[in-house]
């Protein structure tokens, strides 16, 4: 067969730089669509603020500090004290409390949320740019948008559809036929879409600022919306998981739990969508889980993510955050 | 393009045959230490990229067996291109569907290499229904011939 099979040699050549491109555009080169404009003075300001939290926490965990936060205005906490403690903040408008609890053998970490006004519930993009391939640890992201309370979105940039809807900017509008999509309107209420049913530009209209496309919904009117064997695509039973749910009264809680290590096993989708109706959930849902599931209080990274078979932050596309 | 089923073509095909099977085995073993390192994320394309170097094999096998002729050089290379991209294409859209991603460039794989099985079907069964063709006319023209010997003979020619 040698020298005959020219055709095939030269084919194959062909074949695997065609490959080696494939799995470079998937995984490697990056691609801007939109870089995002940002408030500079108050997230500059918010950015001090977090940072000066941060070296709270560094230094002494344990200990509450309070008092007014320095060198802000406006809306930028400046409503009256600030109280931060290790698993607490407060101030005028933003009251978050981050409790650790043991279910079904796994560390799940639960942080309620309590808003004087919805506008304080965001979320940010990776270097502040909506593209393929930008990624960023949460804590960064959390970092640079000035985050109290992080937690990973939907991990929008590994997908080539499905909407993306971030701080009321329309990015994607492209539907995945199926897909049950988290919507967050203006007034701080959660609704479960299905791709298929309505447009992005439909729910912009109708006042929807945030649209998070991963899945499934976990909790629907206070009911498991998920069965036994609900899983997302074909992932492991027993998983990091992330989750936002929103309780009867209005307050929030942000849900990650750890997996994927002997200490902590990880929860099926049904175990999440359970434990996010005990503590109180009307609607929950569950966003990108596995070694991406990250959650930041106060410049610290909360749990113990996993990627590639060791403790560290994985990139990620974007987050949800309470911040200014 | 075709070569009569002789002993030397045959051994020509086998030496293909052992290639897929190789390449089967390779993928089986691939696709499973992959599937392992996967925090049990499981993709059919990963699990399932070894059957198309296996189907390419036993259809091998059989033309080596029952067929009169047999594929040449240039439609067994078809066929490997074939195979090559649909495999390729596999173990891609499995590596894709376990980090839990798209690509739309991978739509590539399954039209190339579905053209060129198409391809080389197209043309070996042209070769096939060529070849039974003559065939025939060999044998009509046999019988045409052992007629007209018979007729002769009735005759008193011969």
């Amino acid at each position: 067969m040698k020298g005959k099979n020219r055709l095939l040699k030269v084919y194959a050549i062909l074949l695997a730089a065609f490959t080696v491109f494939t799995a470079l555009d998937t995984f490697v080169l990056t691609k801007t669509y939109e870089v995002v404009e940002t408030v500079s003075e108050e997230v500059s300001q918010q950015e001090s603020y977090a940072g000066s939290i941060s070296g709270r926490r560094s230094k002494d965990r344990r200990t509450a500090s309070s008092g007014s936060v320095t060198g802000q205005s406006g809306k930028a906490a400046g409503t009256g004290t600030t109280l931060v403690t290790e698993d607490s903040y407060t101030d005028g408008n933003i009251s978050v409390s981050l409790s650790e609890y043991e279910y079904s053998d796994t560390a799940v970490y639960v942080a309620k949320v309590e808003l004087s006004s919805p506008e304080y519930l965001k979320t940010a993009f990776a270097n502040n740019t909506y593209g393929k391939n930008i990624t960023a640890a949460t804590s960064d992201i959390a970092e640079t948008a000035g985050a109290i309370l992080a937690i990973n979105g939907d991990y929008y940039g590994v997908q080539e559809k499905g909407y993306v809807l971030r701080n009321g900017v329309l990015y994607r509008s492209s539907a995945v036929s199926g897909k049950e999509d988290l919507v967050i309107y203006e007034d701080g209420s959660f609704e479960i879409i299905n791709e298929s049913d309505v447009s992005a530009e439909e729910l912009l209209e109708k006042g929807a600022v945030q649209i998070l496309s991963f899945g499934p919904a976990l909790v629907e009117d206070g009911e498991v919306s998920v069965n036994v064997s609900d899983e997302v695509g074909r992932a492991k039973a027993s998983n990091s998981r992330t989750a936002i749910a929103v309780t009867e009264d209005g307050s929030y809680l942000f849900i990650v739990s750890d997996g994927r290590t002997d200490e902590s096993e990880g929860l099926s989708l049904y175990e999440l969508a359970e434990f996010a109706k005990s503590l109180g959930a009307e609607t929950a849902y569950n966003l990108d889980g596995g070694g991406s599931s990250t959650m930041v209080f106060n410049g610290t990274v909360v749990n113990n993510p996993t990627s590639s078979g060791s403790i560290k932050e994985r990139k990620v596309s974007d987050i949800v955050y309470i911040g200014y | 393009m075709y070569m009569k089923a002789d002993g030397r073509s045959r051994a020509g095909v086998y030496k293909w045959i052992r290639g897929y099977a190789a390449a089967a085995a390779a993928c089986l073993l691939f696709g499973t230490v992959y599937e392992i390192f996967s925090h049990g994320v499981y993709s059919v394309y990963m699990l399932g990229a070894w059957t198309v170097p296996c189907l390419c094999a036993l259809l091998l096998l059989a033309a080596a067996k029952k067929a009169a002729i047999l594929p040449g050089n240039i439609l067994l290379q078809l066929l490997c291109c074939g195979a090559a991209t649909l495999t390729a294409g596999s173990l891609m859209k499995g590596v894709l569907d376990i980090y839990g991603t798209t690509n739309g460039l991978t739509v590539f794989y399954p039209l190339a290499g579905g053209a060129f099985i198409l391809l080389f079907a197209a043309l070996y069964i042209t070769g096939l229904s060529a070849s039974k063709r003559k065939q025939v006319s060999e044998v009509l023209s046999q019988e045409e011939e052992t007629n007209i010997i018979e007729k002769k003979r009735k005759r008193g020619s011969i």
